[in-house]
């Protein structure tokens, strides 16, 4: 495939920078083999050899002499990843640069892949794609299926990882790697080009294998990698500080996943609290639910908030009166709703009683577990582009309940059921990150963005209100964020659950159907290669056999 | 106070303790029971909760070992016909298959 060049442009489309430094006579010979056996022609493959041995440098100019898009240099002494890589890219001529380490493969079609999306984003700055694992008897055993562009999640760990594509000019713009990240620069140079990059295109395919390696950071031995993380946390300080956030960034211990804790502004949350007053066993007690999630919270937040209690007429005189001593010291009004039950239609009513610039919709039937459990969740709920944030609930038995919703042909639950403590596909579970919508038996948003999509919709007065919310959030291009640093008991009983997913034929259903079509299948933080009605992250040819 | 304002007084506190049970003492006793069992109830809960969320995700584990299971068998045959046709190229026809006992 030869492609059209522009113009204005003389050199090839692609550079693929290589440092080299000591791999395996053989995988070094198998990496340049892949890069030569590209569909895609219009490359050239830049090999630095960082003082490497005298077999190593003669594989390299080996190469250089069989094709003559190879070139190489060769470092007169070893300066590492970073001396290397700015060496390649001083080297580069392509209109962008593909990062490729000295022992890994690209599929053959990778860079035609990447060189049609560049066709069709015109404006693509940065292009990431799917990854897999590879063992060294060449099995691949692990793909990481990526989400669309989640600029969350990379300052919570460097998920973009490989196949990297970067557009040259605005990799020179930014200033190249840079030295003090070595381990992790190149999470630091991803972070830097995409706060400037036009565009952020995910590839869904496996164009890259990670060939795992007796010490190898994918095998898990990441003690000597050590200085490698560290150097991830500050970077990601580093950008956090560029953007203009106050926050602190630890290493947690899940190793190259940090967690940012930003400032917290002054700002008042209304909590909108629909109920009925009931109760139920739970743990083996009668529990009173909208007393114990009042005193709740009360006792997990010293924030200004205030509490609108939405009560359908059922709910018992005694049952207020001990709500208000339960919100003890902070206001709280009692809303009375008339009128068969909607629950959409309660929370649109305490939206309008409420004052705070912050709304957070609140189940009765939940348990605050995080000391400061708001924290984690105002800051982000306060950026102009974030519609939503919602947090990790979990059912009385421990087990997950929401860990964001993924509209997968039905709207479901990431990894519903699964133990409470689950790390998820690439440590999806432990990081702060974008998704398709967030639950509103616990969903923050601002009064104003509450407003401006006309609150929930009163047509779907009990099943998925909130996911047509999120779409609507969606659609206006918010983002919903969903947080792990904040966590709730929910005491919603699995079997009602599974029973609300068998009532997906209702009347809410096909409504909701009508109104968003395929945006209930193609969830941008999901996978179109993924099992379909699932929320586990499996392959769909895991499960079909192919 | 009077003897009888003292015994008034005497019989109101008999009557609350009545209310209450056999003593304050035994009341704290069945609050302090009462917490031991929600946390008992809680645990084992929790135990269940962690068996069950296991199975679920044993279920995507055994979906990704069957799909190991699958490329394993792949190689292999994959493999075996190589070796094959290596043979095929030394000898000029395949090797007659082992004989079962």
């Amino acid at each position: 495939m030869t492609p059209p060049t522009p113009q204005n442009f003389a050199g090839p489309r692609f550079s693929v920078l290589t440092p080299v430094y000591n791999p395996s006579p053989k995988v070094l010979r198998e990496m340049i083999a892949s890069v030569i056996a590209q569909d895609f022609t219009d490359w050239e493959l830049i090999l630095i050899d960082d003082g490497s041995v005298t077999e190593i440098a003669a594989i390299c100019d080996e190469a250089a002499r069989q094709d003559s898009r190879v070139r190489v240099a060769h470092r007169p002494a070893t300066g590492g990843i970073v001396a290397a890589s700015n060496d390649a890219l001083a080297m580069a001529t392509g209109e962008f640069c593909v990062l490729v380490d000295h022992d890994d493969l690209l599929e053959p079609d990778a860079l035609a892949q990447v060189f049609a999306a560049a066709q069709m984003y015109p404006d693509m700055d940065y292009c990431y794609s799917d990854e897999d694992l590879w063992s060294p008897n060449g099995h691949p055993y692990q793909p990481f299926t990526k989400p669309a562009w989640s600029p969350e999640r990379l300052r919570s760990q460097n998920y973009c990882s490989h196949l990297s594509v970067l557009r040259r000019e605005l990799m020179l713009t930014v200033g190249g790697f840079r030295d003090e990240f070595e381990g992790s620069q190149d999470h630091d140079l991803i972070l830097r080009v995409t706060e400037q990059a036009r565009r952020v295109v995910h590839i869904p395919e496996v164009l890259y294998h990670w060939r795992v390696g007796a010490q190898s950071v994918a095998a898990g031995h990441n003690e000597a990698k050590q200085y490698a993380f560290e150097a991830g946390r500050a970077a990601v300080a580093d950008h956090c500080a560029r953007i203009g956030w106050d926050a602190t960034v630890k290493m947690t211990a899940d190793q190259g996943v940090y967690r940012i804790r930003r400032a917290v502004p002054d700002v008042l949350t209304s909590i909108i609290i629909p109920t009925r007053g009931l109760s139920s066993v739970v743990w083996g007690v009668e529990r009173v639910h909208l007393i114990e999630a009042i005193a709740s919270v009360v006792a997990h937040t010293t924030r200004r908030i205030e509490f609108v209690i939405v009560a359908d007429s059922v709910t018992s005189d005694v049952v207020l009166s001990a709500a208000r001593r339960a919100a003890h010291p902070y206001p709280i009004r009692i809303i009375p709703f008339e009128g068969p039950f909607n629950f959409s239609a309660k929370v649109n009513l305490g939206a309008l009683y409420a004052s705070g610039e912050l709304l957070l919709l609140l189940n009765d039937d939940v348990d605050v577990i995080t000391e400061e459990f708001l924290d984690p969740m105002i800051p982000y709920a306060l950026d102009a582009d974030v519609g939503a944030v919602g947090a990790k609930l979990l059912f009385a038995d421990g087990r997950l309940q929401h860990g964001g919703q993924v509209y997968n042909h039905n709207p479901r639950h990431a990894y519903w059921g699964w133990p409470g403590d689950t790390e998820g596909l690439g440590m999806m579970m432990r990081v702060t990150r974008e998704c398709g919508g967030v639950t509103a038996a616990c969903l923050l948003t601002r009064a104003e963005v509450f407003h401006e999509m006309g609150g929930f919709c009163a047509d779907l007065p009990s099943n998925f209100n909130d996911v047509d919310f999120n779409l609507k959030l969606a659609a206006a291009h918010y983002r919903r964020i969903w947080t792990p640093h904040t966590e709730l008991y929910h005491f919603e009983s699995v079997s009602r659950a599974l029973a609300a997913v068998d009532k997906a034929t209702t009347r809410d259903d096909a409504f909701l159907r009508g109104r968003w079509g395929q945006r209930l299948v193609n969830d941008p933080y999901y996978h179109p290669h993924l099992a379909p009605d699932r929320d586990d992250w499996v392959p769909a040819d895991w499960v079909t056999g192919q | 106070m009077s003897d009888q304002e003292l015994s008034e007084l005497r019989a109101e506190v008999d009557r609350l303790r009545a209310l209450l049970g056999p003593s304050e003492q035994e009341y704290a006793q069945v609050r302090l029971d009462l917490l031991g069992a929600v946390d008992a109830a809680r645990g084992a809960e929790a135990a269940l909760g962690e068996s069950q969320g296991r199975c679920q995700a044993l279920e995507a584990e055994i979906a990704r070992l069957q799909r190991s299971h699958r490329w394993l068998r792949r190689e292999l045959s994959a493999r075996i016909r190589g070796a094959l046709r290596k043979l095929r190229g030394g000898r000029g026809r395949t090797p007659a298959a082992p004989r079962v006992p």
